[in-house]
């Protein structure tokens, strides 16, 4: 209570220091506590991080295109699992934390409880990115710039069809692109 | 993931945000004061008005 007292009346006081030092400690200060902030959320993004409970599957998207490919560009698990606008990031920053008792509980700590586990994984993204109309995959792959005369046939009938109309998303064709597939019994779409 | 269950991240996340700004502001403000004392304002508190 003591040091609440003082800080508050510390807060309340005026300082004998030079206005513009007093401004910049405040603008110093805030840059380095923002700087810091996005540094260590964005250390949470990395496929270091993610390795950490999922390793499975971050070993299986070095098979994918997503992983390696002609041109270099790479997706690593964040560009895709994660929102890239601030507050929606923050906001599944923080229902993560649920993610941190299934940590703590071992839910997903070996291969064998993961791979037991990967439907009820899986399921829950896919239904993730129908709801976001596949935000992260528009993120990078733009349906304004598809060149339709480059892409296969039934590419072509697809995207121009259901996807141009909005009755389909990229995620319900799409499973499975840098991953392997679960048991897809009783997956919509699937047979 | 269930309707209730998104809302409920949704304000817990969004109420989060100024939790956030408000600590940032609490830390910079303890670090400044901290700063401040060694330098500038080297007064004790009881000699403040």
């Amino acid at each position: 209570m003591k040091w609440i007292l003082l800080y508050w009346h510390k807060l309340r006081s005026p300082s004998n220091a030079a206005v513009g030092a007093v401004l910049g400690l405040g603008f110093v200060g805030g840059i380095m506590f923002w700087g810091a902030f996005n540094t260590g959320m964005e250390a949470t993004n990395s496929e270091a991080f993610c390795s950490g409970c999922h390793a499975p599957i971050v070993r299986e998207i070095k098979e994918t295109i997503h992983y390696s490919n002609r041109s270099g560009v790479r997706a690593i698990c964040s560009d895709c699992h994660v929102p890239h606008a601030w507050t929606d990031k923050i906001v599944r920053k923080v229902q993560a934390s649920k993610e941190l008792i299934a940590f703590a509980m071992g839910t997903i700590s070996t291969d064998e409880k993961f791979y037991a586990r990967r439907k009820h994984l899986a399921v829950r993204e896919w239904q993730r990115m129908e709801e976001n109309d596949s935000q992260e995959c528009r993120n990078c792959h733009n349906f304004e710039y598809m060149d339709f005369s480059e892409q296969g046939q039934r590419s072509v009938r697809q995207h121009s069809t259901a996807l141009a109309s909005g009755e389909k998303t990229c995620i319900d064709c799409h499973k499975g692109v840098a991953h392997e597939l679960p048991d897809m019994s009783n997956v919509p779409g699937w047979h | 993931m269930s309707t209730m269950e998104n809302i409920f991240w949704h304000v817990i996340g969004y109420g989060v945000m100024p939790v956030i700004f408000l600590a940032g502001f609490f830390g910079v403000s303890v670090v400044s004061l901290w700063i401040l004392s060694r330098s500038s304002d080297k007064e004790p508190v009881s000699s403040a008005h």
